[in-house]
């Protein structure tokens, strides 16, 4: 559903975001993909939706590269970004609206499925209140629920669990896995190391814009937990075994 | 003091900071030519008002005409500033953040205002003076007029700054009613324009003690009284203006302290709420894509009265001259009722056919959406980069945007001016294909522009409507565009009026297609690079 291939991002100034980054995601794969701060998530994503351009390498969706067939790969996926920024100007039912018209979905279609994640969400009250009115957290739904009304092939999410409340979070974990069970595809980056071990089956993990570990997460855990191959490979870990001998002896 | 000091220096070192970030997407030495150059324009213009080379040329019952224009350039000023100093009060981007630090809000409303009254200090210290200079340099009325000069501009910034002050606030205050608030605060911006323009360009003749004053005001006969009080300063009365002056500051200053109890209160009155009523699912509809972009566009327009006003002027007036043209008698009116022979009759005929698809021609090139379209995506802009949408039908939906305004404004001020005018209904149809073109020549050049120089990093939608590299650059080509256009129509009229006519097609239909170019060109690459 999405290639990856050798993917370079080299910003201005010789700052390498991404480099050489190759990954693939399957249908009916909830693919997690971890990283510290600023180690290349978003830029890889960004790429990946079709935001942001890059240097070198190339970016398939369901077969479609995204530099030379970029309407059609955006037509088959929906992104969800790590901070909302949409229309304040419209309303919550005139933002779904345009994304309805833009993914040229059936009237019909629209109505059900904004009626049901509206209501799932618990922000079918507020639809008809601009969007500048919205809390943070509602901001996220909404987008989400403009993400899920087209019925995309492939989700692609920057930590889409921030500003979430909890029950929130259950309901979008609950749709990614019947999403997938449907056969469409989700890739994200997350900072909830608990959840992406929990949701996931395939997880990569990036440090400084070089892929360091990919593959199922059950193989990838093995014994550990993901926060400590996370750290493991982040090299933290050995900073705090160190101070600890250090400070006894 | 310290307090409102350090305020107003972050306010203006924001203003810096965002001409700064204009230089870098517009080149510094193109942004800075341009706006030396308006300036320069501005400064010559008015001093050549001052001196009578303007009234010189006109006969003597217009003379009146060049100080009229100084009255119109400083409405105008007068206009800028008190629409922006009630936006600047209230639903202020930065409201938030000063409004959780340990500062009273009548120090921050102060520093607000110092803020706008800066702005409007320089804006009429670089137009008055070097135009006063110049004036009693040439007239040789010598420290007189200089002082008189002198004690006129502090005044300048501070009637529209207290007007400004009672009209946003009653805005404000009314729009903290109602749900809609942005469509009503855009409406009664626009009333307000209406209102103001009817009473620039009102009837009513009153009697003063200075002839040529009094011609050039009687446009403005609701303020008569004050404006007599603060005409009697302008024309020597030094008492007049101290008293003007001093009244208008103490009356800005009972202003912040009373309003200041309140501020938070209207603030947070007029900040969006939820009312929780839902949205009728039933009563949806689909559009094109282009339709729905279109309606994106609008909403977007309509959301932000700063828009819409720095947008509507233009289509506006020239609308209205043509009305207020007609009502005061059409063609008899502008040409004066003078007394001409035959051989004046043929060539004012003649004068009237050429000039009449020009004359909206500096109103329509003053307002273009499309100078800062691609700009006011703001921060949005990844949203539509992530969507399905081609970046030729995102650049058309702005120029279609943009055509909604000022083709059919255009169009009627060419109906409305040829009935005025008494011309052939064959040159008003000439006029109309002309003025149509030139308002989409208007649409594709503010788009090529505002892809050039760009910013999205604007925090205050007039960063980029009234001060963005863009805006400017249209704002300036507009202004002049009828010249040269002109003069290939009087090269053309040489021979016949209808080559000139032809001429200024062709040429306006290159143009279209020039910029049309220019725009589209790899549109798909530059939306990506944005």
């Amino acid at each position: 559903m999405l290639e990856i291939k050798n993917l370079t991002k080299i910003y201005k100034g010789g700052k390498r975001a991404v480099d050489n980054l190759s990954l693939t995601v399957e249908k009916g794969d909830i693919f997690a993909f971890i990283g510290h701060n600023g180690a290349g998530k978003s830029t890889t994503i960004k790429a990946c939706v079709g935001i942001m351009d890059f240097n070198s390498g190339d970016i398939l969706i369901d077969g479609h590269s995204v530099k030379a067939d970029p309407l059609y790969c955006k037509s088959q996926i929906a992104y969800i970004p790590d901070n909302p920024d949409v229309y304040e100007y419209m309303t919550g039912i005139q933002y779904l609206n345009f994304i309805g018209d833009v993914f040229k979905v059936e009237i019909s279609q629209r109505i059900a499925l904004i009626d049901k994640y509206s209501k799932l969400f618990e922000i079918d009250k507020s639809l008809g209140d601009p969007i500048s009115s919205y809390s943070h957290g509602m901001r996220q739904k909404l987008v989400i629920i403009g993400a899920l009304i087209h019925k995309p092939k492939l989700m692609i999410m920057d930590e889409p669990f921030v500003g979430l409340d909890p029950k929130a979070s259950f309901i979008v974990k609950n749709v990614m896995r019947e999403m997938c069970e449907q056969g469409m595809a989700i890739f994200f980056s997350t900072h909830v190391l608990e959840v992406a071990e929990k949701l996931c089956n395939k997880v990569a993990i990036i440090k400084d814009g070089k892929l360091i570990k990919v593959g199922y997460t059950e193989e990838i855990v093995g014994n550990e937990s993901l926060e400590e191959v996370f750290l493991d490979s982040a090299e933290i870990s050995s900073l705090f075994s160190k101070e600890g001998s250090e400070g006894e002896e | 003091m310290k307090e409102f000091l350090l305020l107003l220096k972050y306010d203006l070192l924001r203003l810096v900071k965002s001409g700064k970030n204009r230089d870098k997407q517009g080149g510094k030495i193109v942004i800075t030519g341009a706006v030396l150059l308006l300036f320069a324009v501005l400064i010559v213009s008015m001093s050549a008002i001052y001196t009578g080379i303007f009234t010189a040329v006109l006969p003597d019952e217009y003379k009146h005409l060049g100080l009229a224009l100084i009255v119109l350039l400083y409405c105008v000023i007068f206009l800028i500033t008190t629409v922006g100093t009630s936006k600047i009060l209230f639903g202020a981007t930065d409201y938030d953040f000063l409004n959780s630090l340990p500062i009273k809000p009548q120090i921050i409303i102060l520093s607000k205002l110092g803020y706008v009254y800066i702005i409007g200090l320089v804006g009429a210290l670089l137009c008055f003076v070097p135009a006063s200079i110049v004036y009693s340099f040439i007239c040789k009325s010598g420290a007189i007029t200089l002082l008189n000069a002198l004690l006129f501009i502090p005044f300048i910034p501070l009637l529209p700054l207290t007007i400004g002050l009672i009209v946003g606030t009653v805005f404000h205050i009314l729009m903290s009613k109602v749900k809609r608030k942005s469509l009503v605060g855009t409406i009664l911006a626009l009333a307000f324009l209406l209102v103001y323009f009817y009473f620039m360009f009102g009837l009513g003749v009153n009697d003063m003690e200075d002839e040529d004053l009094a011609l050039s005001l009687t446009q403005l006969p609701a303020f008569f009284n004050l404006f007599a009080f603060m005409a009697k300063g302008i024309t020597g009365s030094y008492l007049n203006l101290l008293i003007t002056d001093l009244s208008l500051a103490i009356l800005a200053f009972l202003y912040v302290i009373t309003v200041g109890k309140y501020y938070n209160k209207v603030n947070g009155l007029i900040s969006a709420r939820r009312t929780g009523k839902g949205a009728d699912l039933t009563k949806q509809k689909g559009s094109s894509l282009i339709g729905t972009l279109v309606k994106r566009e609008l909403k977007l327009y309509f959301s932000n009265s700063t828009v819409v006003i720095n947008s509507i002027i233009g289509p506006l007036m020239a609308i209205i001259l043509p009305i207020v043209l007609l009502i005061n008698g059409g063609a008899n009116a502008f040409f004066g009722g003078m007394e001409v022979t035959e051989d004046d009759l043929a060539l004012l005929n003649t004068i009237k056919q050429v000039i009449l698809p020009y004359i909206p021609f500096f109103f329509i090139g003053l307002s273009v959406f499309t100078s800062f379209a691609v700009s006011l995506e703001g921060k949005t802009l990844w949203f539509i980069k992530s969507l399905p949408i081609s970046a030729k039908n995102w650049l058309t939906a702005k120029v279609i945007t943009c055509l909604i305004f000022t083709l059919p404004s255009g169009v009627i001020s060419v109906i409305l001016f040829g009935i005025a005018l008494s011309s052939a209904w064959y040159d008003v149809l000439i006029a109309i294909a002309i003025i149509a073109l030139y308002t989409v020549v208007g649409a594709l050049l503010g788009l090529t522009v505002n892809l050039k120089f760009h910013n999205f990093e604007w925090s205050n939608p007039a960063e980029v409507v009234k001060r963005g590299a863009s805006s400017t650059i249209c704002v300036f080509v507009g202004m002049l565009a009828v010249i040269p256009v002109l003069a290939v129509q009087i090269a053309g009229s040489l021979i016949s009026v209808y080559l000139g006519f032809t001429l200024v097609f062709i040429i306006l239909l290159a143009l279209a297609y020039l910029f049309y170019y220019l725009s589209y060109k790899n549109a798909e690459q530059k939306l990506l690079n944005m």
